[in-house]
């Protein structure tokens, strides 16, 4: 298991992840959740930023897709490393041996896939 | 002085470890607030992912992004949001009085740390509104 071991001797940089996920998420989060998520569907603001051509605008600044990138993928990592610690807290051996590998390893595969979807938009 | 019994050295004793049920977490209100902290990164990582799904059915087009928008502007769709801001909520809470406790020291009381971080927060916010929306 020597990937494992790779792996889990990163821990610096994966704590580095988890602070600026976590700080992305608690700063940032709470507005698009509210704005995209309750009061759009809910009709209390209008849906005219969520139409494709107007989104489709919005995200062809090369700024606003690297924040949508930061958005993403730093969270990601934040859950990735809180998760694995929990779940390494109930101590179920073969689950523990591989845990970095499926988190870490989830958050980088999901993420590569955010850079792709960002650099196919048109 | 009585000396306590010993057994003889050529026995072998295993240290005694105390069972713990996996369901430790919930004996304590301390410890359940902490579990329900650690698993809001899951409502974390589900927004992260709702965010790629919109970009993702952007890059495929008006057709894809203007079918997966007609489902996130139901009512299930807000239901979820709601449960996943209630989560995202606690976990800005816990982040803000957590980096009061790392970095409250000298000029700055752990009090004002977190209160530098909610007006950040609403600055944020703000800024979010007006230049996304």
């Amino acid at each position: 298991m020597g990937l494992i071991k790779f792996i889990k001797s990163l821990e610096p940089l994966w704590w580095s992840l988890f602070g600026l996920g976590g700080a992305i998420a608690a700063f940032l989060f709470p507005a698009h959740i509210l704005i995209q998520g309750v009061l759009i569907p809910a009709g209390i603001l209008p849906k005219d930023t969520l139409q494709y051509e107007n989104f489709a605008g919005l995200l062809s600044s090369p700024f606003v897709r690297i924040y949508f990138l930061a958005l993403i993928v730093f969270p990601l990592y934040h859950a990735a490393h809180r998760i694995r610690m929990t779940l390494e807290d109930l101590r179920i051996g073969w689950l523990n041996a591989i845990l970095p590998l499926l988190c870490y390893g989830g958050a980088t595969a999901i993420s590569i896939s955010a850079v792709v979807v960002i650099l196919r938009l048109s | 002085m009585s000396t306590p019994n010993r057994p003889p050295s050529t026995e072998v004793t295993k240290t005694y470890r105390r069972p713990i049920p996996n369901t430790w977490w919930l004996k304590k209100r301390s410890t359940l607030l902490f579990m329900i902290r650690e698993w809001s990164s899951v409502f974390v990582a589900l927004y992260a992912l709702c965010l790629l799904g919109q970009l993702c059915a952007l890059s495929k087009g008006a057709e894809s992004y203007n079918a997966l928008l007609a489902k996130s502007l139901s009512g299930a769709s807000l239901v979820l949001h709601l449960v996943m801001g209630v989560f995202v909520l606690y976990h800005m809470v816990t982040w803000f009085k957590i980096s009061g406790r790392i970095f409250g020291s000298g000029p700055l009381s752990p009090g004002a740390v977190t209160a530098i971080n909610y007006v950040v927060w609403v600055a944020a916010s703000i800024g979010v509104f007006y230049w996304i929306f």
